[in-house]
């Protein structure tokens, strides 16, 4: 049944861009199909289709657009994500008000690659940007107001500043008065070399699901998230490389220990013509106390390669090797075809 | 004035529209201008992209060391993020790409020099003209 209205209201949005020529509107769209075989307990060798995302894009009058992106993903029969859906105001080339549901604007990947795989330089996002539904750990979607700010003093800086739903809340309402606030300062140094830092501030109520935790599992009393992380991402001619970090850290609200969980990737990359080597490792270090979190500590190792038939066309293979407290040691080959239209 | 895409020159020129201040443009805002981190000239005037296929390998290998292909991702990436960015506009016949920033005032193109006409102007590339041995895109 979800299909089915997913399908209505893809063609819907279909005809309606039709009929609006003069608001410049746009259907755009990533997928992506895998196959992979680990060495893990009762793994079977497997073909796998990835996201199927389509994303619009509507300059709707002077100064004013939208943005939506559809995902249709198989969670027991396919089923349909409304990831981002943004309406924006701009008064001038500078400066950004927007409404709607966005990635939150904490760190790089979360909010350079979305969730189109051909744009990714890895199969996957790394562990710390992983999606909500996937087992993330971090708030990676946020419903509310973003003001924003691009290419300010001589310097480039921008900067994000949002307030939305909280940690356990919905697109559609929060269970808890106080709201998320996210703080970030950016500056693109170089065309290639780009820094940030980031703030969150959230608080999480007694009730929430616990992240790794059982059916069942919920947070006790309400604690408040706050989370410090920084970036440098660097795009040369040849060399690619990206860091990021954050610290996420839990304080009970009617006082207590605090608790902080460290996550962090590092990727490099070298561009030979249309190919490109890679290796990234990514970790996850929890406090076992943690309230929120079920501790799983968690190192992954991934080398691998990818090659660009065109813009729109692309090839990944990947090796990996994962390590969680919980899982032990698994070892994974991985091949993805990516594409966008 | 012009000469067909066939013919032209492998020597690039950036040309702006007369009525643009600007004279000299250092290569970082070249760079930034044409990846759509900045889109507006130092006088504010909101830049309109322009690239002309005939030329369009060796300028972004001279002033991005980007090839078409890995261009084009970059503002697909743009464009999938919600960027305030309008994607480069791509002429291939010079005549009509000489009109374009003709007609418009915050027009930024690049074409072969020999096909720039009186109607549009040269910029100098971290002060260097295209004639200059030491032009940064060449």
């Amino acid at each position: 049944m979800r299909t089915l209205r997913g399908t209505v209201l893809l063609l819907s949005l279909a005809l309606a861009a039709r009929g609006a020529p003069a608001q410049d509107t746009q259907i755009r769209g990533f997928t992506d199909v895998i196959a992979g075989a680990s060495d893990a307990d009762d793994a079977n060798a497997y073909f796998a289709l990835g996201q199927y995302d389509l994303y619009i894009t509507s300059a709707l009058a002077p100064k004013w657009s939208f943005l939506g992106e559809l995902v249709f993903e198989f969670d027991e029969d396919f089923v349909v994500d409304l990831e981002r859906l943004i309406i924006a105001y701009r008064p001038n080339s500078h400066v950004q008000i927007a409404v709607g549901k966005h990635h939150t604007p904490f760190g790089y990947w979360n909010n350079a690659y979305h969730h189109g795989a051909l744009m990714q330089p890895t199969i996957e996002r790394p562990e710390m940007f992983l999606f909500e539904d996937d087992g993330g750990i971090l708030p990676i979607h946020t419903t509310g107001l973003l003001v924003a700010g691009r290419d300010l003093t001589p310097l480039h800086l921008g900067f994000d500043a949002m307030i939305g739903n909280g940690i356990g809340s919905t697109p559609i309402a929060d269970n808890d008065q106080p709201k998320s606030v996210t703080l970030a300062l950016h500056s693109q140094v170089t065309h290639a070399l780009k820094v940030g830092v980031n703030f969150y501030d959230d608080h999480i109520a007694q009730g929430t699901p616990r992240i790794y935790g059982a059916p069942g599992d919920t947070v006790t009393a309400g604690l408040t998230q706050r989370m410090f992380g920084g970036y440098a991402v660097y795009f040369g001619r040849a060399l690619e490389m990206m860091g990021e970090y954050q610290r996420i850290t839990h304080v009970p609200t009617a006082g207590g220990t605090t608790t902080a969980t460290d996550a962090f990737y590092a990727y490099a990359g070298y561009r030979l013509g249309k190919f490109v080597p890679y290796a990234r490792y990514d970790g996850l270090l929890f406090d076992p106390a943690d309230p929120y979190y079920v501790a799983n500590d968690e190192h992954l190792a991934v080398l691998g390669a990818r090659y660009d038939f065109a813009a729109t066309v692309q090839i990944k293979v990947e090796y990996r090797h994962r390590e969680t407290d919980r899982e032990g040691s698994v070892n994974e080959g991985v091949i993805q075809a990516a594409v966008g239209f | 004035m012009a000469v067909p895409p066939a013919a032209a020159t492998a020597q690039v020129a950036v040309i702006v529209n007369r009525a643009n201040p600007i004279q000299n443009l250092p290569l970082s805002d070249l760079q930034r201008l044409y990846l759509g981190q900045s889109v507006t000239f130092p006088n504010r005037v909101r830049v309109a992209l322009v690239t002309y296929p005939a030329a369009e390998a060796p300028f972004l290998l001279a002033a991005l060391g980007m090839t078409g292909d890995r261009f084009r991702r970059h503002w697909m990436e743009l464009v999938f993020q919600g960027q305030d960015v309008t994607p480069p506009k791509a002429i291939a016949s010079g005549q009509e790409l000489n009109r374009f920033v003709a007609e418009h005032p915050g027009a930024l193109a690049f074409i072969d020099l020999a096909a720039v006409e009186q109607t549009v102007k040269i910029v100098t590339i971290d002060g260097r003209a295209p004639a200059d041995p030491a032009y940064r895109l060449r």
